[in-house]
Formats: C-alpha cells, structure tokens, sequence
C-alpha cells in the first residue's frame, strides 16, 4: 500500500510493517525539513514573559 | 456496572488530581462530572488527542526498557496509535472487523495525522538515551518504572492515587516525568501553569513513597501541536518539603469540603471559574433555570463510566 494518505484512510487491520516503516520515514523527512528551514521562516517562537516589577510602580 | 470503588456510601475516599482540580474548581462542577458522571456529548478533542498521545509514549518507554530497540518500539507505538484513533466497529462477539472510519477529531491542529506525526517527532527528540543523560529508572527488583500506578493512604479512610507514566534518573537523582500536549506556544508562562499544580505536587509528594528514595522533581516533555508541526519543550519542576505540606494541607480541606457538600447534597456554583481553560464544559447547563436542567442535561449530556481513581488501570 505505503501511500501515506491511503495508509491513514485504510482500517489499521490492513496495515502491513511496510506501511508503517514508510509512515515513519515520510514523517522523519517531514521533521528535517522543518528542523533544517531557516529561523526566519519557522513559526515564531512565543517570547519568554519576563516582567521588570520596576517597570511596574508602586501597586 | 462495576462497583465503584472511590466512593463508601455515596462519598468520596479515593481521591486523584483530577477529582481534586474538579473540587477545587466548583462544587458543581464536581457534582456534575464526578457524582452524576455526565458529560457533554461532544467529547473534547484535547482530551483524546492527549490522552492518546501520552498512552503512545508511555508505551514506547515501556518497550524501550525491556529492551526493544528505538525503530521497532517506534513501529510498535505508531501501530498502536493509528489503531487506537480509529473507530471501531464489531460482530455479534465482540471482535473488531473491518469497516468504521478514522476518529473525527473536529480540531484544526489536532488531528490523526499530527497525532502520528507529533509520536514520531517525539520519539527523535527525545527517545535517545545516553548513559549520561536521561535513563529510565529501574525499580529495586529490576523492573523499569514506567506506569507505575498507585493508592497512596491519607488517613485512615482517605486514599490518594495517580499514575506515574516514568520515572528517569538524572544526574544521579530521580524525577518523574510528565507528558503534556498544547495548542498554544510553549512560553514561561505556558509553563507556570504547572506551579503549582494538584498533579505534579501529589507525583512529588508520591513519588518519594512510591520510590522509597527521595525525588528532585520532575520533568514535563510538553508538544506545542500546530498546524503542520510540532514543537517541543522540556521543563524542570522541584517541590520543597514545606511546598508538598502545604499541598497536602489543602488537599485535605478541599476533600472535607466536597465530602461535606455531597452528605448535604448541596453542590454551590463557583462562577468566577466559569471561564476558565476556554469554558466550563458545564457552563450552559448552570446558565439555564433550575427547572429546565434535567430536560437539557437528557438531550445535550451523556452518562460515561465513572470517574474511579481506586480502581487498577
């Protein structure tokens, strides 16, 4: 079979160890094209809250 | 229906976080979801994807540590994955048979496929052990500690119970280890949800008794599950003796508490914490009058098995 999208529409009974392998290695590939992409163009990484209680006044 | 073992004569004595959070949250709340065991018909996404997920990973260590190399334990969890979101149809005898359609999770971020991609992922990330570096911990009888459940006493009729997915070792001293998937970014703040927090105190708080060994904290691997990726963080939490007291302080008046309001069978909304995580899921039924909320719970809430912290997984 080892088309991922049929993989993921076919009921898992009729998966086979190939399937599987190849559903692992499509999703590898996937992860070192994300990991290998420039900063820039990545989901922007949310900033850590950092809170100056100076910035803050007398509360 | 099974016996419902965390309850004696109508009244709570098994208690977990999630009982916990439920109590602390509203009484009503608790009243709805852990007396009567209703829930909305719709189940929520964020539950079975992260229920699913977690049960994965558990899984994967489960196998690393009886020594099933990283690829096959892998192949194992993703078989298990794409079977487990799948809905199921069976004969007259109860087997599964072919038919039935993939799990809809309803979710744009959430779904089958980020489900089996967010393991994989995981698995890379973090599924390499080194000697150095974070190692499952084994038991004193050579078992590893991977879910370990346990029923710990309060009182002399009170029990505390939780389920820890893994206990690793770092550095020499020992953490339990927690997985927690989110739609939002990974920030500090996401975090500081965590501190403090009923589950992660009371694994702190067990963890030392379970173990027989003191624990430095414990360590949440979290997955930010977006569209067409998936993020992960690792975060550190420790607990002072005096933070664990204080914890089990207010366990204690939260259990009275709930306790008290079943014997009177008086369950007081708590309406700040109707918005709270994006809503109450009970937030509509409160919101109707008295009169028509048995009619709305019959057409818009269904009975699940329930809620059973005592009982074996």
């Amino acid at each position: 079979m080892n088309d991922i999208a049929r993989v993921f529409s076919t009921h898992p009974l009729l998966h086979t160890e190939d399937d599987r392998k190849a559903i692992v290695a499509e999703f590898r590939a996937k992860r070192a094209v994300f990991k290998s992409a420039p900063t820039a163009t990545k989901a922007p990484k949310a900033p850590a809250a950092k809170i100056n209680l100076d910035d803050l006044g007398d509360l | 229906m099974k016996e419902r073992l965390s309850f004696k004569d109508g009244i709570q004595i098994g208690w977990d976080a999630t009982s916990l959070d439920t109590a602390q949250a509203c009484l009503r709340k608790y009243y709805y979801r852990m007396i009567l065991n209703v829930v909305p018909q719709d189940t929520s996404v964020h539950l079975l994807f992260g229920g699913l997920y977690a049960k994965a990973l558990e899984t994967f260590y489960h196998y690393r540590a009886e020594g099933m190399s990283l690829d096959s334990a892998l192949l194992r969890v993703v078989e298990q994955a794409l079977w487990d979101s799948w809905d199921h149809v069976y004969d007259e005898a109860g087997n599964v048979i072919q038919g039935g359609a993939p799990i809809a999770f309803n979710d744009p971020k959430k779904t089958r496929i980020s489900l089996i991609q967010s393991i994989i992922w995981y698995v890379d990330e973090f599924g390499h052990e080194s000697k150095d570096g974070i190692q499952t911990h084994h038991l004193q009888n050579g078992t590893p500690a991977v879910e370990l459940s346990f029923a710990l006493p309060l009182s002399e009729d009170l029990y505390y119970c939780g389920h820890l997915d893994r206990v690793v070792s770092y550095g020499g001293q020992l953490y339990w280890m927690d997985q927690k998937t989110t739609g939002s970014a990974l920030s500090s703040y996401y975090f500081s949800n965590f501190r403090p927090n009923n589950q992660f105190t009371g694994y702190s708080w067990a963890g030392k008794i379970v173990l027989q060994s003191p624990v430095a904290g414990g360590i949440i691997d979290a997955a930010q599950i977006a569209v067409g990726f998936t993020r992960f963080e690792r975060a550190f939490i420790s607990h002072t003796e005096a933070q664990i007291n204080e914890w089990l302080d207010g366990t204690f008046y939260t259990i009275e508490l709930a306790q008290q309001a079943t014997r009177e069978q008086h369950f007081p909304m708590n309406l700040t914490a109707c918005g709270n995580y994006g809503g109450c899921p009970y937030r509509q039924l409160c919101a109707i009058s008295p009169s028509l909320r048995e009619a709305y719970l019959k057409s818009n809430f269904h009975t699940i098995e329930p809620w059973d912290p005592l009982r074996p997984r």
